[in-house]
């Protein structure tokens, strides 16, 4: 069993049990467009991640991670606080995305962000896969983000959603199992099958 | 189903770096504005009246072809008003009555306004007079088409296609 949280950094997010989170909430409830504002500030990173990795483009992303606050906004009387705010923000924009990409199956998704952030070329992993472990000394930053991305959008959605919720955004089985309203053993299983074909798809990136 | 952190941590590593991908510069600055003035715009939107909500939801390019639909089929029952007013347009019965006639000719020198035409079994199923038959135009009295002392068995009338009677009547 791995550990439940990992040693990813997780930039600009904020830890799951956010406590401000309530307050937030409870003002916006009462029509706080200022205080909803916070919220939308507090998880934006995220859900437009999550959106990102399924859809794969960023006009894509934005319009989803915008349109999953909006309808949280519109939801937010119904909402009474059995799960937490992040939880919840999360299931609407997970659900939302993979509505979105039922309706575009045609289309062709294309992870395309031109630009690795600022941070990358400090991380410890990143500069020892681009030089020692690339069997092409060669190979930048591109054909390794090209070849992830690839082998990414090969994975079927839920099993898209388990990596990005869990290798990417670090986020604990159990925390993926109420966004994905499945038991933390099917979250294990999907993660183990996604690996298990990435690994495959990536072989050459690990030799 | 085996799993141990050792056998995909090169995996996790790789998957890691997806986290350094980033939309452009700014665009988390200006993201919860844009999301709180698509709120507020939706909202201003349902408080219009439907009317308005549709009107804006068109947009111009919509609205113009709408406008062109609306006066192509305003041009069109206008036609077809025209056309029909045209069919009921009867020539005025005074006018006629008050002009001087021959006894053998009760229109004399002046057109006699178009009679609606008659089926030919009409026409001929009727009796053949020996004496010759004046028409009596649809929509006037004998009075008025200068038909006078004329017997009223010697009148008789043909139903024409509008459900108007044509009146013949045979001369003396």
């Amino acid at each position: 069993m791995e550990s439940m949280s990992t040693s990813l950094p997780l930039r600009g997010a904020v830890p799951v049990e956010e406590p401000g989170d309530r307050a937030l909430v409870a003002k916006a409830q009462a029509g706080d467009c200022d205080a909803f504002e916070l919220l939308i500030q507090r998880h934006q990173q995220r859900i437009y991640g999550l959106c990102y990795h399924l859809t794969g483009n960023h006009e894509d992303a934005n319009d989803l991670a915008q349109e999953a606050f909006v309808k949280a906004w519109k939801a937010l009387r119904n909402f009474k606080g059995d799960s937490s705010f992040y939880t919840w923000i999360y299931r609407i924009a997970y659900n939302g995305t993979l509505n979105h990409l039922k309706q575009r199956r045609n289309r062709t998704p294309h992870l395309s962000l031109n630009d690795l952030d600022a941070q990358a070329e400090h991380d410890a992993d990143l500069v020892q896969l681009v030089s020692d472990r690339t069997p092409r000394r060669d190979a930048g930053l591109t054909e390794l983000q090209q070849h992830l991305n690839d082998a990414m959008l090969r994975l079927s959605e839920e099993h898209r959603t388990v990596v990005t919720l869990h290798d990417i955004q670090g986020l604990p089985h159990d925390e993926i199992a109420r966004i994905m309203d499945c038991n933390p053993g099917t979250v294990r299983s999907r993660l183990f099958y996604a690996r298990q074909q990435l690994q495959a798809w990536l072989a050459d990136f690990r030799k | 189903m085996s799993q141990s952190p050792e056998e995909f941590e090169e995996i996790r590593r790789l998957l890691a770096l997806k986290r350094y991908e980033a939309p452009p510069p700014g665009y988390f600055d200006r993201f919860s504005g844009q999301v709180v003035a698509r709120i507020q715009r939706e909202e201003a939107l349902a408080n219009q009246p439907w009317w308005q909500s549709q009107l804006a939801s068109l947009g111009w390019q919509r609205l113009l072809a709408v406008a062109n639909l609306a006066a192509l089929a305003g041009v069109g029952i206008i036609g077809v008003t025209l056309v029909n007013l045209r069919e009921d347009d009867l020539p005025d019965p005074e006018h006629f009555a008050a002009l001087q006639l021959d006894s053998g000719n009760p229109w004399g020198t002046v057109a006699p306004p178009v009679t609606e035409p008659t089926s030919s079994s009409a026409l001929f199923g009727a009796p053949m007079p020996d004496r010759s038959v004046g028409v009596v135009p649809v929509g006037y009295t004998e009075a008025a088409a200068g038909v006078q002392a004329v017997k009223p068995e010697d009148i008789f009338a043909v139903p024409s296609r509008n459900d108007r009677q044509m009146r013949f009547y045979l001369r003396e």
